[in-house]
């Protein structure tokens, strides 16, 4: 992990040197000028620089903590030239400049916030005879109504306030894109949260269109919270031009703010206390916490832990917690609840928020004293953005609170709290051709006009993330879309647009093909649902993953909106339970949580660590000795320090070994359940993701059985049948010959997660869609399982389209091929030692694995076998029933 | 190979290899059910547009059918997935079928199935005749979604259905399901014989009949009248090749 980027690449300014208080504010119109000096004292670290780069017509990136005046920082300059455009009466009613978040909240913040400007400015002007016309700005989000997008159409707005989504469908909207043909300055807010996504290269895509259709050169400004590497974000801002990024200044002032980073554990022992007793210390901590400040955002990693807290505080100190001082805030709570808890908490009347992702955004929350977060946020970026919402502004310390709820949890911490203070984040990558999102677009641009191959991939190309789009690729993206996998009378239902390969053009099709853009366009999938009914009177209750009841066989139990039911049957998509008995438990965890992954660089440094304490504990050092270098290394209080300690310790003397940096250690271990092969492969559970498929594959090929895997951030393990006989040093030498990429795309191919993904892909790609013909179809009632799609689309093209782009999602977005690639090469090049132990208990860092429970399968290779090997098994239960 | 066998479910009525086909030899007569075609039109209508596979591989297995020299072929009901009154091109998968099975069979019977509302428009065409019941000797052919008005004759002794498309979902130790089609056969509550075909649509959305219970079954005929737990499951998948699995009720016990 670096500081900064060392080098600056040809198109990219790093600057580190602010401008001077006048040289920023000498490019402001005097009444601009006059009003900023009148409401704040100084420039905050990113106006110094943005003000004159800006002006300048420079693209500029600006990374910097919440409250250091960023949202001014990139609009003061384009204010004050709309105002001179308007003083000269130059301004026309069309949209000069494009914002876009990825929240709808924030749209609101924004626009609410540049209101004040855009009235003070024209009063104060006003006072010293000045003219100016006013300066319009609208929101165009989903939640925008069509007869307020119809006055937008009357009279357009000079800012355009919208989102990823709404942009791509104003690009095709026939008369109101016509305003955007003057658009100078885009501003991209949250880039943090969309330059690594798929949502992010749907938006860079448009913002190619915008330019496109606008010709002259548009200013592109970004604003986010810190990131790594900033030359990464810059390329997916700016795109490229004539083969090399445009140009683009950075400014990164995200480490001028302080922070405060406490750790700490609900309970002296972590291994040694029940979970009720972690549990209630946990809701007690944060109740103490709570009760000290005035406003205090608790961070949980899932939706279901946010609500869980919520519910105990309210519970346990019902006289102090209700629902007008207590709430959650995430994404799957109605919109009404989400606005009611924001503006409480701007309003101060919340004495705390619980939130899971949604609140880490730039939304106005007002004064936080504190943030704590509840077990590790996975990422030193996303540790710091979440503490980074405490404080007054930007000069106040930001303080956080981090509770470790198990072992691995508080080494994982300890480490990225250091990581944090010294000021090393992981880095993001932004997702390369995806073709789903491609697909969208190029219907998108067949609606407006016909193209040329070459031109249209042109444009493709100037995004960063197309880059390296082969014409091959292409084509073959427009020969699904133009519905060639059916015979020439069936395409004019199935195509979407018309290509004719002999003189390389493709256009518009089909008269539902508008209708079908706007209301399928977006990154982000629907799940398939399948509705659950309690019996006998068959009432509806919710809905679980299709993925979920593929799962389920009868009588097995599983938690719905907090209530427990047993499985009876499903029948067309649709599930049936009943309650279940009392006293009864889960007996299918719910696998599909996609739990946040730990950064593969942080794994690294976590490495580095256990090696050093085991070096320590190898050399003989006394208790006192490590728990001090503990403390005084990473910042951390006794109590943390010893729990640490006692941890490797345990594990030190029951396996007299402890995996280190660049190592991974194979335990073949048992439980009463089942037989393991624990791989302590400390890479983050991307990486581990693509390694446990690999080595499970080959194993399952070795032992011709089915292989359970469970997947952490610290390693994986692989269940294995009741008796094996497996040789793993020939194992390990096996896997230096065997290609990753080729036995994962075999392998995936038999996955739940195939599924899943597939559909999504499907989804974006408009092979399933969501809205047709002017209804929703909602997805179960299409009664037609993934599975069977999947087959079909197999069946008929192993190459197709949306089929090669769910491979490179699992495999590049999902997993992390190309670092699991990279150690298998340590491991073939001899970097990576593998070492292998034998233990008749698992040993205690092998514990958190074991208990996950089982994740994925790997189904054997060979079909045929499975079916009689399974047939025989139950014709001998069989025989034995009669 | 050993596998590639004819079964015997009951005398003269005989299950080769993994084709979901019933050959009743006393009569030369092949029997198979709901074939769907024009499944994908109806999909493609419905937002999910996928490639046409159906027909070609349909076309495939009724060709290694036609090998066999049967004098009789029985459609058992639900030949098109879905009939609307919309144009011809929509039927075009059938009048080719139709067309391609003629220059293979001697005789064709069409029973209807409940799908197969709009189908006598395509049949015209062939000189076609389309009952909802069809007894051939001792056999009495019907689709399985209503009673057939023959039921209660007793002049016969077997009766074959389609339209449940039964499948049985088997769990692994590791509680990984497997899906197989399957015919089930055994007797009625009344002593005569019934036989369950699968479909023979290579997409098939089946009932997972070991985990339904008997009332949730589509079929009248199984709901009321056949003793269903003690009907004999034989599975066919295509690389394992026929698996033959007992009772029915045994097989709900243990999954």
């Amino acid at each position: 992990m670096q500081k900064m980027d060392s080098l600056s690449e040809n198109s990219f300014i790093f600057l580190r040197k602010p401008f001077s208080r006048e040289e920023s504010l000498s490019v402001l119109q005097p009444y601009v000028r006059a009003w900023f000096e009148k409401n704040f004292e100084d420039l905050t670290p990113p106006q110094r620089f943005s003000l004159k780069l800006v002006s300048e017509g420079k693209n500029v990136i600006i990374t910097g903590p919440t409250g250091s005046g960023k949202t001014l920082a990139a609009f003061l300059s384009i204010l004050s030239e709309l105002f001179k455009l308007g003083e000269k009466g130059e301004l026309l009613d069309s949209i000069y400049v494009v914002y876009i978040s990825p929240l709808k909240a924030l749209d609101n913040d924004i626009k609410k916030n540049l209101m004040i400007p855009l009235t003070e400015i024209r009063k104060l002007a006003s006072e010293n005879g000045i003219t100016l016309p006013e300066i319009r700005i609208s929101l165009r989000t989903g939640d925008v109504s069509s007869s307020e997008k119809q006055s937008q159409l009357k009279l357009p707005p000079h800012i355009l306030i919208t989102t990823p989504e709404s942009l791509a469908v104003i690009l095709n909207a026939p008369k109101f894109s016509a305003y955007l043909k003057t658009v100078r300055w885009i501003v991209v807010d949250e880039i943090h949260e969309l330059a690594s996504n798929k949502r992010g290269v749907h938006l860079s895509l448009s913002l190619e269109r915008l330019q496109n259709l606008v010709g002259s050169r548009i200013v592109r400004i970004g604003l986010g919270a810190t990131l790594h590497p900033l030359s990464e974000a810059a390329k997916f801002l700016v795109g490229y031009e004539n083969n090399a990024p445009r140009e683009c200044y950075i400014v990164d002032v995200s480490w001028d703010k302080r922070y405060d980073l406490k750790l700490i554990t609900p309970v002296k022992s972590l291994i040694y206390s029940s979970a009720d007793e972690l549990n209630e210390s946990l809701y007690n901590i944060l109740n103490k916490i709570i009760s000290k400040g005035k406003t205090t955002l608790i961070f949980t990693n899932t939706r279901s832990g946010t609500e869980r807290v919520v519910f105990h505080l309210k519970e346990k100190w019902g006289d102090k917690y209700n629902d007008q001082n207590l709430g959650a805030h995430h994404g799957s709570l109605s919109r009404d609840i989400r606005l009611e808890v924001e503006n409480k908490l701007k309003n101060g009347q919340m004495k705390a928020v619980v939130s899971s992702t949604s609140l880490e955004l730039g939304i106005d929350v007002g004064f936080i004293d504190q943030v704590v977060q509840i077990g590790s946020p996975k990422s030193v970026s996303r540790a710091i953005q979440r503490i980074g919402r405490s404080g007054h502004g930007f000069k106040d310390v930001a303080k956080g609170i981090f509770i470790a709820m198990d072992r691995d949890d508080l080494v994982e911490l300890m480490v990225m709290l250091q990581e944090a203070r010294s000021r090393h984040l992981d880095s993001i990558e932004v997702p390369k051709k995806p073709l789903d999102i491609l697909a969208q677009h190029v219907v998108g641009m067949s609606l407006t006009k016909k193209w040329s191959v070459e031109e249209a991939l042109s444009l493709i190309r100037s995004c960063y993330a197309y880059r390296e789009l082969t014409e091959d690729e292409f084509v073959s993206l427009l020969r699904y879309l133009a519905g060639e996998y059916v015979e020439l009378e069936d395409r004019k239902v199935y195509g979407k647009i018309w290509f004719d390969p002999s003189d390389g053009t493709f256009g518009r099709r089909g008269k539902y093909t508008r209708v079908i853009y706007y209301l399928n366009i977006g990154a982000i999938p629907d799940e398939v649902k399948v509705d659950v009914y309690r019996l006998p009177n068959k009432k509806f209750i919710g809905g679980i993953e299709e993925s979920f009841l593929e799962r389920l066989r009868p009588g097995d139990i599983f938690v719905l909106g907090g209530k427990l039911y047993k499985f009876r049957y499903a029948r067309a998509m649709k599930c049936y339970v009943e309650p279940a008995p009392k006293g009864s438990s889960p007996t299918i965890p719910s696998w599909f949580s996609e739990m946040l992954p730990l950064s593969f660089e942080l794994a690294l440094q976590i490495q580095k660590f256990r090696e050093n304490l085991r070096n320590m504990l190898v050399g003989g050092k006394r208790k006192l000795e490590i728990i001090q270098w503990l403390r005084s290394s990473f910042s951390v209080s006794k109590d943390v320090a010893n729990e640490v300690y006692e941890y490797f310790k345990e594990q030190y003397l029951y396996t007299r070994t402890i995996p280190g940096y660049m190592e991974i250690l194979i335990e073949k271990t048992r439980d009463e359940r089942a037989n393991y092969l624990v791989f302590h492969a400390l890479f983050g559970r991307r990486v581990n993701d693509a390694l446990s498929r690999f080595f499970s594959i080959l194993v399952s090929d070795e032992l011709r059985k089915n292989i359970g895997i469970v997947i952490s951030d610290t390693g994986f393990a692989l269940i294995l049948p009741r008796s094996y006989n497996l040789d793993l040093q020939k194992l390990i030498e096996k896997s230096k010959l065997m290609d990753l990429e080729s036995v994962l795309k075999d392998n995936v191919r038999r996955t739940e997660l195939m599924k899943r993904r597939f559909r999504h892909c499907a989804a974006r790609s408009f092979l399933v869609l969501r809205n047709y013909k002017g209804y929703k179809i909602s997805v179960n009632k299409q009664q037609l399982s993934s599975q069977t799609i999947l087959n079909i689309i197999e069946d008929k093209d192993p190459d197709f389209p949306v089929l090669r782009e769910t491979y490179r999602e699992i495999l590049q977005d999902v997993m992390d091929l190309k670092r699991a690639k990279l150690v298998l090469d340590w491991i073939k090049e001899g970097k990576l030692k593998i070492r292998t132990i034998e233990t008749n208990i698992p040993s205690p860092f092998a514990h958190n694995l074991i208990v996950l429970g089982e994740e994925d399968v790997v189904l054997m290779r060979d079909k045929k076998k499975r079916l009689l090997e399974l047939h025989e098994k139950i014709m001998k239960k069989i025989s034995a029933l009669e | 190979m050993e596998t590639k066998k004819f079964i015997e479910l009951f005398k003269n009525v005989e299950v080769y290899d993994s084709i979901p086909a019933l050959f009743l030899f006393d009569v030369s007569a092949i029997v198979i059910s709901d074939l769907h075609l024009g499944y994908e039109v109806a999909m493609a209508e419905k937002g999910i547009f996928l490639p046409k596979i159906q027909y070609e591989k349909e076309v495939a297995l009724l060709k290694r059918l036609s090998e066999f020299k049967f004098k009789t072929l029985v459609l058992n009901g639900d030949i098109k997935y879905e009939f609307s009154e919309s144009s011809y091109h929509e039927y075009k998968e059938v009048l080719n079928f139709l067309d391609y099975v003629k220059t293979k069979f001697k005789n064709i019977v069409i029973v209807r199935g409940n799908h197969d509302t709009f189908i006598t428009r395509v049949t015209k065409k062939f000189q076609l005749e389309v009952v909802d019941e069809i007894k051939i000797n001792k056999y009495l052919i019907t689709h399985g979604h209503i009673l057939p008005e023959s039921f209660f004759d007793k002049d016969w002794g077997t009766i074959i259905i389609g339209h449940e498309h039964p499948s049985i979902a088997l769990f692994d130790e590791l509680g990984i399901k497997d899906k197989l089609e399957c015919f089930l056969y055994g007797k009625l509550a009344d002593g005569r014989n019934l036989v369950v075909s699968p479909a023979f649509s290579y997409v098939s959305t089946g009932s997972e009949i070991n985990l339904l219970p008997k009332e949730e079954l589509l079929s009248p005929i199984l709901r009321e009248y056949a003793l269903v737990d003690e009907l004999k499951v034989l599975a066919i998948d295509e690389e394992a090749g026929p698996l033959y699995f007992g009772k029915l009720g045994n097989l709900r016990n243990i999954t």
